[in-house]
Order: structure tokens, then sequence, then C-alpha cells
């Protein structure tokens, strides 16, 4: 799946950067195309190390805070989880999503510890935007 | 886990200590006692010793192979022959003796049929308990297999689903850019065929045998399907070798369902290999006890399997996999065909250095090089 012109969203004046990760070519296609919709700045990443390596140099460039990471739990390489626990220390201002077809009580457990949303597929584009939404909202004003 | 005895009876207490073990001194005892009562009685002991204690001896091990009611009979017909023995020879019959003798005699067989009794039910108890154990562990592994089972498939159907709803909802609330419409439409079919296909595969694997088999090259079988899996083993970087025999191995099968075999294990040593890495098919004949057989051998130099894992690499569904990855179906599907043709798949392994699969096929015993005429 190659870029995509996606027509700028008309609220957003400050365009937030998302990263998703996900093995499903498919489904980051259609993720983009959503988000890119909600006006988003949209980065891929196709399994758990490139979502590492992402990330690394999001922090290491200080990209525009705050920003949103939406990761499948199961993910070649490393799975979304593990890499998210690894950089559970510098998770500041960073909102995670995970989206999983199959969520089970320990995969839940950890997702709650870390703080991040839980999405499970399928799920329509109403919850997915509104899932997104709500999760940047409670990032953005910590309580 | 142990079955539990069943209480003992009433007046039972003195049987309760009849095992294997105290058996014979207690036979030995009792027939000691009932020699004093003959001496005592005036009857000759040698009697008791040389005849009731070996009648006894002899209705236990008969009961033992044919059921006590028989062992029961031929007792009494023993005792019976030896007391028209006795008539006979016009020798001397007290009552008392005669009481002692058959009153001994019986008593010796009851405990005997009592011993073996018991001895039975424990066997039965024993039996029945492992029995039980298997089931259990049975129907844990059924659980499992279920739970595994359902993992993949909402993994493997998730997100095809989750594509095709969120793509039809960006053409339907008219979202989607115009230009892009035609992708999206494009997506939800190619994900509602990649459902059909993982529901086929799972339907193929519930279905198989009664496939026509006809006489084919082996090789042409390993050339064709090393071709389709060449592309998808040079992005991984591994490198596909083949070794095949001079001579072509002509054997009856099923063409599609052997390539399909050849290409689960290739997929396995391709996936074995997450560095890249060098990956041998290769074809031989051999003699298995003194069959001729072809053998069909994949090995990688990749992770291997780990020694507790490999009881169930051909288990369905068992998977080291990520979910995704693999439905655990591959092997078990492999294993499958392989036993329909009448051979076997055999796996050696070593854990950090690789695997080799060998799938070993019977061949007729006069081969012939050329295809036969249809």
């Amino acid at each position: 799946m190659g870029d995509v012109a996606i027509h700028p969203a008309t609220e957003a004046r400050r365009r937030p950067s998302v990263l998703i990760a996900d093995d499903s070519a498919e489904q980051r296609w259609t993720l983009r195309l959503a988000l890119s919709m909600m006006g988003f700045d949209v980065r891929e990443a196709a399994d758990g190390r490139e979502l590492f390596w992402a990330l690394e140099e999001q922090s290491r460039l200080g990209a525009a805070e705050p920003s949103l990471v939406i990761a499948d739990v199961y993910m070649p390489a490393y799975d979304g989880l593990e890499v998210l626990e690894a950089w559970r220390d510098s998770m500041a201002g960073r909102a995670v999503i995970f989206i999983t077809a199959f969520p089970d009580s320990v995969v839940s457990r950890r997702i709650e510890s870390l703080g991040a949303e839980l999405l499970p597929k399928p799920f329509s584009l109403r919850a997915f935007s509104e899932c997104v939404r709500s999760t940047l909202r409670r990032a953005r004003a910590p309580s | 886990m142990r079955a539990e005895h069943a209480p003992a009876r009433s007046g039972a207490v003195v049987i309760e200590r009849i095992n294997r073990r105290s058996v014979v001194p207690l036979a030995l005892g009792a027939s000691l006692v009932i020699g004093l009562g003959d001496f005592a009685t005036g009857v000759e002991v040698a009697f008791t010793l040389l005849y009731i204690f070996p009648i006894a001896l002899g209705t236990w091990f008969r009961g033992r192979a044919f059921g006590n009611t028989l062992a029961a009979l031929s007792g009494l017909l023993s005792a019976a022959d030896e007391f028209a023995w006795r008539v006979e020879h016009h020798m001397h019959l007290h009552p008392w003796s005669m009481l002692w003798n058959h009153g001994g005699s019986l008593g010796i067989f009851v405990l005997c049929v009592e011993v073996l009794r018991r001895l039975r039910a424990y066997v039965e108890g024993e039996r029945q308990s492992r029995q039980l154990a298997v089931e259990q562990l049975r129907h844990a592994e059924r659980l499992n297999v279920i739970g595994k089972l359902a993992a993949g498939i909402a993994h493997e159907l998730g997100t095809p689903l989750n594509v095709i709803a969120t793509n039809a909802e960006l053409v339907d609330t008219e979202r989607a850019p115009p230009e892009l419409v035609h992708r999206c439409c494009r997506l939800i079919i190619d994900q509602s065929e990649r459902i059909a296909s993982i529901i086929r595969q799972l339907l193929d694997f519930g279905r198989r045998g009664g496939s026509d088999r006809q006489a084919t090259d082996l090789g042409a079988i390993v050339e064709s399907t090393v071709r389709l899996l060449e592309p998808l083993a040079r992005k991984r970087h591994v490198e596909l070798e083949v070794a095949l025999p001079k001579e072509p191995i002509i054997v009856s099968v099923n063409h599609l369902e052997l390539g399909q075999v050849l290409s689960n294990l290739a997929l396995n040593a391709v996936q074995a290999m997450p560095k890249g890495g060098r990956s041998l098919v290769e074809l031989r004949r051999d003699q298995e006890r003194g069959h001729p057989v072809a053998v069909l051998s994949v090995s990688d130099e990749g992770t291997g399997i780990r020694p507790e894992d490999v009881p169930r690499v051909f288990d369905p569904f068992f998977t080291t996999k990520g979910v995704g990855e693999g439905t655990g179906l591959g092997l078990a599907v492999a294993y499958g065909i392989v036993a329909d043709h009448g051979g076997r798949v055999s796996v050696a392994t070593e854990w950090g250095r690789g695997s080799r699969f060998d799938v070993i096929l019977p061949l007729p015993y006069k081969t012939s090089a050329t295809l036969p005429t249809v």
C-alpha cells in the first residue's frame, strides 16, 4: 500500500501525529485513510521492530506532543505490548490505543497497567474515531 | 491418582490382610493346621500335605486362568476323586477326618478365590483410574485446542473483517475521497476472499482422503513446489536447495496433496530461519526394514524445536508461531496426508541448530523408471 494523497481535514490547524503499528498492510491503509480524514499526520510501522525504532526516532526528535500510538497486540518480531511496555517510562504525553481481535484477560490486564486503551476488533469507524478522540482528550488533560 | 477400594464387608477383617505377598505363607499355615488336625483324628498327615495343598494351589491357578466357577468345579472334582479313591481302597473314613479334609480344602479354596477377587478389583480400579486420567487429559487438551482455535480464528478473521467493516463504512458515509472509493471496494473484495480462503483451509483440514491418485514422479512435485515457494524464501533471505536422485521415483500419489505436504514443511523451514539461511529439500530412495521407501526430507538450519514441544508438533492447532502467523494446522495436515498414502513423517531436531522432517513413503517392490501408459 503506497502513500495516498488524503484531503486535509478542515478543523485541524496543528496536525497531531499518530503512529500506526499493524502487520496487516490493508489494516494500516484503512486506518491511515480514516485518521488522515480526521486530520492526523500518520506514520506507519509494519511490525514490533519498526514500532520500536519509530518511537525511538520520535522521542529523539521530540515530536509534536501529544502523539498517539495505535498498535496491534500480536505482531511479528516483537508484539505491540512488549514494545510499549519497554517504553513505559517515557510514556508522558503519549496516548496509546491497542487494537486486537482476541483480548484475553492477560492482555487486557497488561494494557490496563500501561494506562492504555483497548479497542477490540472488529470495530466500527464511529467507535474508532470516538476512541481516538477520547484517548487524546484524556492525554491532553491528565488528571 | 488411585481408585478408592470398596470398604471391607463385615467379618472380612482377616481377608482384609490377605494380599499377593501373604497368601502363600497363609496357605502353608492352613495346611499345617489341617495336617495337625489329621494327626489328631488319626488320618495320615502326608495325605493333607501332599494332596489338599496342591489341589488348593491348582484351584487358585485355574481360577486365574479360567474363572472362579470352573475352578470351583474342578476343585470339588479333585476332592470327590480323592474320596472315591479312598472308598475303593477300603481306607478308614472317619467323619471328623472327612470334615477336616474337605472343610480345610474348601476354606483354602475360598481364601484363594477371595484373594483373586481382591487382586482383580485392584487391577480394575487401577485401570479405571488410569482411563479416567487419560479422559481428563483429553478433555483438557480439547478445551485447550478449542481455546487456541478460537484465538487463531479471532485473529485470522478479525483483521480482514475489520478492514471490510471500516472500508464499507467509509464508502457508505461517502467520506472516502472519490478517487479512493474504487480502492476501498477492492480491499473489501480482497479481504472477503481472504476470509473465504481461511475457511476453506479449515474445512480442508476436516475432510481429506478419497482423492484420486496417479503414478507421479516425486521429483517433479518437488521441483514445482519449490519453484512456487522460491519468491517467498528469497524475500526472507532463505536459500532453497534441491537434491534429486538421478532416476525418477514414481509413486501413486495425489500430486496436489503431496505438494501441500512439501510446501507446509518448506514453509516451516523458511519461517524457522528468521535471519535467513539455507534449507535443503532432498529426495532419495532408501530401505526401511527390508522394504523400499522414498524419503523426502526438508532440513533447515533454523531455531529447531524445543524438546518438550517435539511430541506435539503434529497435533492439530499446535503452533509455536505467533498468532496470525500459523494456524497450527500445517504439520497436522501434512501428517494426515502422508498417513493416507501409507507413509509417515518423522522429525529430527536440535534446539538452536535446526530441524529435519522426513516424509517416508512406501515404494512398490518393482519400480519402473518410466511412467506406465495409462
